[in-house]
This record gives C-alpha cells, structure tokens and sequence, in this order.
C-alpha cells in the first residue's frame, strides 16, 4: 500500500521525470554526440621544407596522406611557422631543414623537427605516435633505396629494411577512442547526480516511507540506465560486449546503497535547494577519485581507501565499464560489490539515525512554535 | 549573528571548501603526475639474448612493469579481461631464427584500449623502443653484412631523425594538463548556482543594488578560492606559472564575474531558486567538456564547436593552461574581452529583466489598488 502511495506521488511528480528519466537521456546523447568523431583525426599542421627536394616532398607527402595529420599551411620560413604555432592555427609542425637530402645521399643522415603542441595530451599523444610510424615507414624506404644503391637486390633489400616489423593490437578498441573510453564512466555518473538530485530533496521534503520511496527512485535510475545503454548501442554506436540488463542490475543496487548518505546530507543540510547544490557539486570530484580517469594502480593506497568510506563511485565505475566493454567483470569484483554493499549499509544505519534525531528536533521546534 | 553567518555557509561550502578539499585530494591521487609501471605481460616464445634484450628495455622503461610472463599469448588477452594489465608484449616463436633469415619476424604489441588514459602513453612509449632496438639491430646487420663503420650503418638505416619536441607540456604531465582545468571548474559551477539563487525578488531592498553587490560578493569568493587553489597547485605539486602572476589573476577575476553575471541572469529570470540552480548546474557544469578543454574542440562536430562560444569555460580553461604552461598566448586579449563582454551582457540582461518585472508588478498592484477602489 505505502508503495503504491509512493509510486503515484513519484509519477505525479513532473520534476521526478525530468531528473531520472529524461535528465540522464538527454545527457547521454548529448555527450553521445560531442565524443561521436572517433578519433582525433586531422590534426591541423603546417610543413616548412626549406628543401624542397625529392626526399623531403616524400616525407610531406607521408603527412600529407596520414589521416591523422591536416598539412594546411605551407610557411616560407621559420617566423611564419611560429606564429602558426603560437597563434593555435596548428597543433603541430613539421621542420625539414635546407640540405636535407643531400645529407641523406652523402650518408651523413639527417634530422627534422616536428614540434607539437603538448598543452592537450590527447593532441600530443596522437600527434606523436603518428609521426613515429611515419619516420619508420620514411626510414623504411630510404634504407631500401640505399642498399638497392650498393647493389642489393630489391626483395632482399626489403627484407633488410623489414628486419623485423611489429604490430600494435590495441583491443576493444582499436581507435583509441574518447566515445568508449569515457561515455560509459560519465553515463553512470549522469545517472548518479540526477538520482541524488531527485532523490534527497523528496527525502527531505518528506521524510516518509523511506524504504518504497528509495526503491522505486533506485528502480527508475536503473531503467533509465538501461535506456541509455540502448541509446549509447544504437545512437553513439559503442558496441556493448556486456549484458545490458546485468549492468542495470548493478547500478540499481549501486543507487540503493547511495540512500544512506544521501539521508546523511539531506538530515545534515535540510533544506531541499542546499541539498541540490551540494549533490551537483559532487559530479567532478567523484568522477575523478573513482579510479577511472586515473587508474588506481597509480594512486597512493590511503587515499583508494579515503575515498571508498566516503564515496561509493569507485566500487562500480570501472567494473560495469570492463564488464560492458569486454563482456567480463574484472578479478576482484566480488570483493568490490561486498564492500560496496557494507558502505551502503553502513551508511543507511547512520543515515537513519540522523533522520531520526532530525525528526525529532523538528518535532521540538514545532511544539515549541505552538 | 549565528543565522546571519548561517546564510554564509552553504555559499563558502560550494564555492571554497568542496573545491579546496577536492583539489588537494585529487592532486595527492595524480601526484605521479605521469602513468608508470603499468603492469605488463609478456609472451617469451623465443629465449634468445636478443629477445631478453627486447624485454629488459621495456622492463627497465619507466612506463611497463612486467608483472608476468605467460605460458600462451592468448593468456594475454585473458590477463587484460581480469583487469591485471593493461599492456601485453609478444614475442613469437624462432623470432631470432627468422630475423637472421631475414624473414621479417612480427612482434606484437597488445594494449588495452578502454583505457585511453594509459593506452595512449603505452603505444607512444612501446613504439619508441621498438623503433631505437629495430635501428640498433639493423646496424649491427648492416656492419656485419656490409663492413660499415657505426656511423656509416646509422646513417644508413635512421637516415631521418625525427626530433620531436612537446611544446608546453613536454613530459605529458597529467596534473598539468588536466588539473588546473578541472577544478577550476568546480569553482565554476559553485559560483554559478550560488549566483543563480541569489536574488531575493520579495525582500524590500534595492534589487538592482542586491544584485550587484551578490554578483561582486560570489565573485569575490569565487577568486580567492581559485587563488588557492592554483597556489597549492604550483606550490605543492609542481605545476608551472610560467606567466605574469597579474595577468593571470585578471584572467581568473574577469571570468569569475562573468560567471556570477550569468548566474544573477538567471537568478533574475527564474522566480523559483532551485530551478535557477538547476539550470546553473546544467550549464556550467558540463563545460569542461562541451568547451574543448579535454577533449579538443576541433574533434567535435561543428553543432558543439560553435556552441562552446557561449560557455565563459572556453575562453577561460584552455587560455589558463597556456599561461600556466607556455607563459603567453596571443588569444589573451580576445578571450578577456570575451569573457568581459559576456559579463557585461548577462549583468545587462539581469537588469532588464529585474526591471521589467518590476514595471509588471507596480502595473499589477495599482490595478489591484483600482478593482479596490472600485
């Protein structure tokens, strides 16, 4: 009975909706469609050839081809590539200096500069590695020329400079991209602001039937997740290797277990706009000391543990990431969901206590006032 | 007193201590500042000096920690599944038999790609030393087959030098280039809903004046917060200031009004505060995302490109990382005007708005005061 009371003033609610089912939609497309080009293709460059010989038009032409870089300035000389740096009308360039091909026929070898910009990782990053598989390929096909100068035939001089090749396998996926790298983190996180930010104001609001209405807030967050992991299927295009339906499953109890501190901050603050400005102020902490966007091998080990008693992001965010990406949850899971199980639990009984001794200093003023 | 400081408490909580707190935790937890020791695995199909020699320098590399060696290269992709590496290095079998047969043995490199974080300084750092050990192995070839001197042999197989120089953030330093940013933008965010529920329409005060003393005071706050904020940063965790200490503090205090505009815009248009909150969050909160600072804005399509003109963030975030890193930037001027001019509309709008709906409800009152009359 009380549950159904509950479920008619959650749907009477329009604010309800807003937040828990089409808040985190929205916000799933939304980033859907920022992270939609897959991969940080043509990088704006600018190439100063101050040889302009047959060897250096290789190496521009290598640029020129490589998906990666945009050759769309043509300076004339070292000032005019400068500017072009420093006027961000390119984020990297490429230096070939005057007696290039000469050096390189006199056996003297030679050097380019390639100059990127590094204030953005995924820029510098990308930029770099393209531009080390160029000078293989380049280095490549000037070895073979050489030996094939010396006399060597043309397949052996091929296996020469092919002495040994390799491969870079980059699985689930291939193209490095932000779209399945990030969007499922900031899904969850979506759907975990949107769920505090409908969840604690109704607490505070209305104190009652605190177990109905956690469970049909928790059970609306988790099907709205579900809906967002068809969107990110269907719309974004991020292939799903896990089960949809198990993941949702996980984030509805991960919003369970979020009750105990969101009756914590609702008991501590009671004031519902209080409540919901201090529950949005979470969304960039939380994501960035959850071990996602830094792996938490990399994280002095009392500060994993200082964030797993106060928040609870890091049990889940990237176990349902590995789960949904490759299909498997990673070892050490279990222990994980024990944990976060325990949090949401300690929690709650504290959160209890302090909704208890709110109601009743509530009740005091009350009777006071009359 | 006490409910007077009260009033004060939540503005301090949103706009200073979270993002102190967070801050100083979130720069303890990156203090590595670079991804190293990645746990590694490594199929040895081939125990040679050579193939020992290809994993000793990856070992010794700082990026790889080789926690395995593993019995099956498929084992590799199983490690990864389990979440216990995230890069892989096989090397197949009778590699150094084929090498000398000049075969082109492959060796492979397996990453693991939903971590875009570490998978992007792995394939950087594992092609470096593939490509220094593929030219040292080539010149000794080339002296032995060719009775080259060292240099000779060099030459001949690295014709090209490649120097590549990072500009700005030459170690790739995390903290660097996503710190200052990203906190920041807590600031932001606090400013902005604290802003946007600021007005008090019924209260008997003047209201323009209430606006812009509110908007100065969050803006206030908003600077010192983010003074500290960038001190512990430089002071505690290295990142550089490389320019002028009032250029960037004009920077910082132009944007914090701007911000505060916006949020007294929206205080002034939104009668109900929690829904002038709400909106604040939804604005400012996504714009370290929608205005290119981590993602770059030349990757997004063209819809979000000329959207993030809109967001104060865009022409604040990535212009604080060039001063901090580079020390200059030639947008300086253009984004302080910006940035300005955006300040200087939305404090306009408020008043128009606070204005206009002062007009209706004096209209109202006096035709309320007629139908008495009446």
């Amino acid at each position: 009975m009380k549950l159904m009371e509950e479920i008619k003033k959650f749907f009477m609610t329009p604010k309800n909706l807003i937040l828990l089912v089409a808040g985190p939609l929205f916000f799933t497309f939304l980033f859907g469609m920022v992270y939609r080009n897959d991969y940080l293709n043509d990088i704006p460059t600018a190439i100063l050839d101050m040889d302009k010989s047959a060897n250096s038009r290789m190496l521009v032409t290598e640029f020129e081809q490589n998906d990666r870089y945009s050759v769309k300035y043509f300076p004339s000389n070292t000032e005019g590539l400068r500017e072009l740096i420093e006027n961000k009308k390119v984020h990297a360039a490429l230096f070939i200096p005057p007696d290039f091909d000469q050096d390189i026929k006199k056996g003297k070898g030679t050097k380019a500069a390639l100059f990127i910009d590094g204030s953005n990782i995924a820029i510098g990053n990308n930029a770099l590695s393209s531009g080390l598989e160029i000078l293989n390929t380049v280095n490549g096909g000037i070895h073979m020329n050489l030996l094939q100068a010396k006399g060597v035939p043309p397949r052996l001089s091929e296996n020469y400079a092919k002495i040994f090749e390799f491969e870079s396998r980059v699985l689930w996926d291939p193209k490095l991209s932000y779209k399945y790298y990030i969007i499922p983190g900031i899904v969850i996180m979506v759907v975990q602001q949107l769920f505090l930010s409908a969840f604690t104001p109704n607490f505070v609001a209305d104190p009652k039937n605190i177990l109905e209405k956690s469970f049909i807030h928790a059970f609306m967050g988790a099907f709205t997740y579900l809906l967002c992991l068809f969107m990110l299927e269907n719309i974004v295009g991020i292939h799903l290797n896990g089960n949809p339906l198990i993941a949702s499953g996980l984030m509805g109890v991960y919003l369970l277990c979020l009750i105990g501190i969101s009756m914590v901050i609702g008991s501590l603050l009671r004031n519902p706009l209080k409540v919901t400005q201090f529950c949005m102020m979470l969304s960039v902490p939380t994501m960035l000391t959850a071990g996602y966007i830094w792996p938490s091998f990399a994280v002095p080990k009392w500060t994993e543990i200082l964030v797993k008693i106060f928040w609870p992001l890091t049990y889940i965010l990237s176990p349902i990431r590995d789960f949904l990406i490759k299909g498997r949850f990673p070892e050490g899971f279990i222990t994980n969901f024990m944990q976060l199980l325990a949090f949401g639990l300690g929690w709650a009984v504290l959160g209890y206590f302090l909704m208890k001794k709110q109601l009743k200093t509530q009740k005091r003023e009350e009777s006071e006032i009359g | 007193m006490i409910k007077r400081l009260k009033k004060y408490i939540m503005p301090f909580l949103l706009i200073f201590l979270i993002p102190q707190i967070a801050n100083i935790l979130i720069c303890i937890m990156m203090s590595e500042k670079q991804l190293r020791e990645i746990p590694t695995a490594v199929y040895l199909g081939d125990n040679t000096s050579l193939t020992r020699t290809i994993v000793n320098s990856f070992d010794e590399h700082e990026t790889f920690d080789i926690k395995y060696f593993v019995e099956d290269p498929y084992e590799i992709e199983e490690l990864m599944k389990q979440g216990k590496i995230l890069f892989g290095l096989v090397i197949p079998k009778d590699f150094t038999k084929d090498l000398k047969k000049l075969k082109s043995p492959k060796l492979m490199t397996v990453t693991d790609g939903t971590q875009l974080s570490s998978a992007s300084f792995l394939k950087v750092s594992a092609s470096e030393i593939l490509l220094s050990l593929k030219g040292g192995v080539l010149i000794d070839v080339m002296r032995g087959k060719f009775n080259m001197s060292y240099d000779q042999a060099k030459n001949a197989v690295m014709a090209i030098d490649i120097t590549s120089r990072i500009l700005g953030n030459p170690t790739r330093n995390y903290v660097n280039f996503l710190l200052p940013g990203m906190i920041l933008s807590m600031v932001q965010a606090g400013m902005g809903m604290t802003a946007a529920a600021a007005l008090d329409k019924s209260s008997q005060k003047n209201i323009f004046l209430d606006a812009i003393v509110k908007m100065l005071a969050c803006s206030g706050l908003g600077l010192i917060s983010t003074a500290m904020i960038l001190w512990v940063q430089i002071r505690f965790f290295d990142v550089p200031m490389k320019a002028n200490f009032g250029k960037i503090g004009l920077l910082c205090g132009v944007f914090c009004i701007c911000v505060c505009s916006i949020g007294i815009m929206l205080s002034s248009i939104f009668k109900d505060k929690m829904l002038a909150s709400q909106v604040a969050a939804v604005y400012f909160l996504p714009s370290s995302i929608l205005s290119g600072y981590t993602w770059p804005l030349l990757s997004m399509p063209v819809f979000f490109q000329k959207f993030a003109f809109f967001l104060p963030f865009t022409h604040f975030g990535e212009l604080l990382r060039d001063l901090l890193l580079k020390g200059h930037s030639n947008f300086y001027f253009k984004n302080v005007t910006v940035l300005f001019s955006m300040a200087a509309i939305a404090i306009g709008a408020a008043m128009a708005v606070l204005l206009c709906q002062g007009h209706i409800l004096r209209r109202e009152a006096k035709s309320l005061e007629a139908d008495g009359g009446n």
